[in-house]
């Protein structure tokens, strides 16, 4: 178990000054998969396109992986409201 | 709180009759129910799935949770317990664990023999429909949280959370002016919300920043309770608080 710190980048940047207890490596890049996934379902619904992204730094403020996540919708035929 | 001079089963009496008025005989027959008191610390399980109890499990201090894991390791809190929560009471009638309860802060909990609840029962309707009352709440309180998890958003959740878990402290005198104690570590509040601890952190930094709450040292303190009312989207009618003294008190005023 260590502790590993999340960021997350989303029209502005969030540090994490509580950090979150991981088992291993797996599990920290599964809890930043699943925290992209998460925000990006409640934020995504009202841009065409939305990126978000999580750096993930160890207890010495190392970075350790590096996640993004850009979503985009474009209409095929739709005529302007 | 300073309870020693009340009787020990005073929390179960003040939470049936946040449901249900008791009459005195009836008041009586709850507070003198055989118990057996046992201090647990923090995690500790007191059943587990499979297991079949023999006892009805009484909180009268800190807080218990019920919760599962999935075949990966991921936990679901269920639901938390407080005092005067009785959270396997449908086990009198239901022999066999279908999930598990443990103790989430230290608690001093008393456990009632369900041969003592059964006969509790008998020739008292009213202790019958207070505790048929209280189970079927506890039904009404999963519903609302399949509506809030499937339904809701991480923000909406965790405000939802927060305004079931004041209103059920301050039911039973637990709590007032807007504060109440909130024990669990934001890593049980995201498994209890189902997201991740640093969603969960997002979600409560939102909060914050829109001044509704503040959360320390395991002190929750709603610094505006129409704005968490409405991100949590929170009508309280499923908690079904005091319903009969409402009724009595609208026939006595017509």
């Amino acid at each position: 178990m260590a502790r590993y710190f999340f960021e997350i980048e989303n029209g502005g940047l969030h540090k994490d000054e509580t950090g979150t207890e991981c088992r291993d490596l797996d599990e920290v890049r599964a809890i930043a998969v699943r925290t992209l996934t998460g925000i990006a379902g409640e934020e995504s619904v009202a841009h065409e396109r939305h990126t978000i992204a999580i750096v993930v730094r160890d207890a010495t403020g190392a970075s350790v992986l590096d996640a993004t996540l850009t979503l985009t919708t474009a209409w095929s035929n739709r005529a302007e409201a | 709180m300073a309870d020693s001079h009340l009787p020990t089963l005073t929390p179960l009496l003040r939470k049936l009759d946040s449901v249900i008025r008791l009459n005195d005989e009836e008041r009586r027959a709850v507070l003198a129910l055989p118990h057996m008191i046992r201090q647990v610390g923090p995690h500790e399980d007191i059943a587990t799935v499979g297991e079949r109890p023999a006892h009805c499990c009484l909180v009268l201090k800190g807080w218990a949770h019920r919760y599962a894991y999935t075949a990966t390791g991921d936990r679901q809190i269920l639901s938390f317990y407080i005092a005067g929560d009785i959270p396997d009471l449908q086990h009198l009638y239901l022999p066999v664990m279908d999930h598990s309860l443990a103790s989430l802060t230290a608690c001093t909990l008393a456990f009632i023999p369900h041969e003592a609840m059964r006969a509790l029962v008998i020739g008292r309707p009213g202790v019958m429909a207070a505790l048929w009352r209280d189970t079927l709440v506890d039904a009404s309180v999963y519903r609302e949280r399949i509506m809030t998890l499937g339904r809701r958003q991480s923000l909406g959740r965790t405000a939802h959370l927060f305004c079931e878990m004041y209103m059920r402290q301050r039911a039973v005198g637990l709590a007032g002016d807007l504060s109440c104690p909130l024990p669990p570590t934001q890593a049980e509040l995201a498994d209890a919300v189902g997201v991740t601890a640093v969603h969960f952190n997002r979600s409560l930094r939102t909060l914050r920043a829109q001044r509704r709450i503040v959360l320390q040292g395991g002190q929750l303190t709603i610094d505006d309770w129409p704005g968490l009312v409405a991100t949590a989207e929170f009508d309280p009618v499923y908690l079904h608080f005091n319903e009969d003294r409402q009724r009595s008190d609208e026939r006595a005023s017509a």
